[in-house]
């Protein structure tokens, strides 16, 4: 379904070590992040906080580097597509994991930019700009009723996408 | 906070029986001698040396230990619901021989009394054998009803494995919680 | 042998044979009646230490021996789910089998349909091997449409729903239920799900099982008290009582599900002293309506499945507690017989069955059936 693409350097040294702040390498991930800080709000953006937050809300299911497994569709190098496609930035925010997880909506965004850069980063668009806390509040106040049905709209329409 | 040692009318019997270390056996009255080894542990039990909780192997690299992984009321088992790895042939954070770990689980966050530090707890369970039926635990510190699935221990967790049969429960420490 | 022997028994046999002598014949079973007494209970032994042989036992708790108790049983594999309906005169039994036993092969689930008098098995049909595997409750599976549907909650960890046709016997559809859990009887055709952002999800089936309809409610479950997912059922309304003791009530009565204004279970000075509800199956109904929750003191965080040592009874028109039942032991679950005159059953810390009547709050007996983990009770219907 998916074309092989070859990845844009960046590096996704995270450190898996408790206590230690996630390194991250390349500049792009470094000025996202950066932005991701400047428009997320008085929270800003601590990779540590993100990273436990994912543990909490999303690796029970997901695993601990998105990688899917049994019915849970692989995030690790895919999810970053669907802020390419009509619907996807939404998609992303409104599937349930995201929308319903107990965190607040700048929170939720904090862990949203964390994990799309960590999985994803090759995946991401050029102009990926992070989510904002008010972005991610008015997508996820629209919850999905199908997700199957809307995901597989998205994955075909990725799958369109011209190669670069 | 222990039920059976309150002077509820007919538990002077059952005080007798939580108070001798328990949940060792798996037996017909298994859950209450479990859930006394629980609980009864908080208040009783005294801590295990450093030096015997990590002479039985399967402890994290960096994290100070005290408390005896065999019991109920050891520091990382605060949601666990089920038989404790550690009784059937495993360890706090690997499977017993022939098991195979749920990559699927849920995650929560227990107090280490040994640095006061809260960790983050992984309680993958172990799949693929006949319930182990050792060292019966229940305690929900932070468990949530099932439809809020990633923090609910009511679930069986031996999801997206060969075998979907529970045969005991670990708590690997995954990372650091926040303060 | 000597002949003297040989003698003796030549004689005692024509002792026998001289009586009026009718042997025991053979293939004798007993049935259970069309309609059952209505203070029969229906205990789930999940039998936790032996998650695959779990059982459905049919006990009169009025009778005094355990032949007299025990009226039969179902099998129960592997942590099943049971519903029974009077209208079809049938059982069922959501449970899995495996092709190589304890460490697994094949799962096979199964909804296994059991005749209400004979308890032969009359006919099953096999699902996908998706049903939700876990501590038992009532919400697991659903009877709906005059019982033609029964709706099977499954969790892989995706979500969603098996829909069974009672009357042709088969599986007919799955539909997916993303976020949300468990399906609750609601409607005429229809199941309500509770959602993880605290909303509640009601689907609709049209005849065969399709989907007609799904419509969400506004999120109503806070995190900062949780709501526990079991509820006492009362004139349509699901009681659903909170970690911190009060009641949401929810309309299961018409075509989607409708959260009601929330009432205190406790008094504000109850709640300061730790009063909270806990247990496993922790708060039930009567055929009167009135609400029974297991309560317990000194309540912190995680003390919700402990248990408790008092039943509180509860008017749900009046919103108002008409009743304090100290327990003798300390229960983790609570049931009520169907009874006009209910009976109140307690599974006690020790694991033993003890009944009560609830209008004199009076221990009538420990009953002598012996259970392994009996963690839910309810009446026949």
């Amino acid at each position: 379904m998916m074309q092989p693409r070859p990845p844009r350097q960046l590096g996704l040294g995270a450190s898996t070590t408790p206590g230690r702040a996630v390194r991250l390498g390349g500049l792009g991930v470094v000025l996202a992040l950066c932005a991701a800080n400047a428009l997320g709000g008085e929270q800003g953006v601590n990779a540590d906080r993100a990273r436990v937050n994912y543990m909490l809300n999303c690796q029970g299911c997901h695993l601990p580097d998105g990688g899917g497994v049994a019915d849970i569709p692989r995030m690790k190098g895919f999810v970053g597509n669907f802020l390419k496609v009509p619907g996807g930035r939404e998609f992303v925010v409104r599937v349930p994991g995201s929308a319903n997880a107990a965190l607040d909506d700048a929170a939720l965004a904090e862990l949203l930019n964390w994990m799309l850069l960590e999985i994803s980063a090759s995946e991401l668009p050029e102009n990926f700009a992070p989510y904002t806390a008010e972005e991610v509040g008015r997508y996820r106040a629209q919850p999905l009723s199908d997700v199957n049905a809307v995901r597989t709209e998205l994955v075909q329409k990725i799958a369109h996408l011209p190669l670069q | 906070m222990n039920w059976w040692i309150r002077p509820v009318g007919g538990l002077d019997k059952l005080t007798e029986r939580s108070a001798r270390g328990l949940a060792r056996r798996s037996s017909r009255r298994g859950w209450l001698k479990a859930l006394g080894g629980a609980l009864a542990g908080c208040a009783a039990m005294p801590l295990l040396p450093v030096a015997r909780a990590q002479s039985q192997g399967g402890m994290t690299q960096g994290v100070p230990e005290t408390g005896d992984p065999e019991s109920c009321d050891y520091w990382r088992y605060c949601a666990i619901d089920g038989f404790l790895c550690s009784c059937c042939g495993g360890s706090p954070n690997s499977c017993p021989p022939g098991t195979e770990m749920s990559p699927i689980t849920w995650i929560g966050t227990c107090q280490n009394p040994a640095d006061g530090k809260s960790y983050v707890v992984s309680y993958n369970d172990c799949c693929g054998r006949t319930t182990c039926g050792q060292c019966l635990c229940q305690r929900n510190e932070g468990d949530r009803p099932i439809y809020r699935p990633q923090l609910s221990n009511d679930i069986n967790w031996c999801l997206g494995t060969q075998s979907t049969i529970y045969h005991c429960s670990t708590a690997r420490v995954i990372a650091l919680g926040l303060e | 042998m000597g002949w003297r022997w040989f003698a003796a028994a030549l004689l005692w046999a024509g002792a026998v044979m001289a009586q009026d002598f009718a042997p025991d014949p053979p293939n004798l079973n007993h049935r259970l009646p069309a309609s059952y007494p209505e203070h029969w209970l229906v205990v789930h032994d999940a039998t936790f230490f032996h998650m695959r042989e779990g059982r459905i036992l049919f006990v009169d708790p009025q009778a005094e021996t355990v032949g007299g108790q025990v009226r039969a049983m179902l099998s129960a594999d592997f942590m099943a789910t049971y519903e029974q309906s009077p209208l079809r005169q049938e059982h069922y039994v959501v449970e899995s089998f495996f092709s190589r036993g304890g460490r697994g092969g094949e799962r096979t689930d199964v909804v296994t349909i059991y005749d209400s008098a004979s308890l032969a098995v009359e006919g099953e049909v096999i699902i996908p091997p998706k049903r939700y595997s876990g501590m038992p409750g009532f919400f697991a599976s659903a009877l709906v449409d005059d019982d033609r549907l029964l709706v099977v909650y499954n969790f892989t960890p995706s979500q969603s729903l098996t829909v069974v046709d009672l009357e042709k016997r088969e599986f007919v559809a799955e539909h997916g239920i993303a976020g949300c859990a468990l399906a609750i009887p609601t409607g005429t055709a229809g199941v309500t799900s509770i959602c993880s952002d605290g909303a509640f999800l009601t689907t609709s089936f049209s005849e065969g099982g399709a989907k007609a309809s799904s419509v969400r409610t506004d999120a109503v479950i806070g995190t900062e008290d949780p709501m526990f997912e079991k509820a006492g059922l009362s004139s349509g309304v699901g009681y659903f009582p909170t970690f911190a003791g009060d009641f949401l009530p929810v309309d299961l009565s018409g075509e989607a599900a409708v959260p009601g204004e929330r009432w205190a279970a406790v008094t504000e000075q109850e709640r300061a002293s730790g009063w909270r509800p806990g247990g496993l199956q922790l708060v039930a109904a009567d055929r009167l309506g009135r609400l029974y929750l297991l309560m317990h003191p000194e309540g912190r965080e995680g003390s919700h499945k402990d248990g408790g040592n008092e039943v509180w009874v509860f008017d749900p028109q009046a919103k108002q507690r008409i009743a304090r039942i100290p327990l003798a032991s300390w229960g983790i679950s609570i049931g009520l017989s169907n009874a006009a005159k209910p009976l109140l059953v307690v599974t006690t810390g020790d694991l033993q069955l003890e009944a009560y009547d609830p209008d004199t709050g009076q221990l009538i007996k420990t009953l002598a059936v012996e259970t392994q983990t009996s963690f839910i009770m309810r009446g026949v219907r």
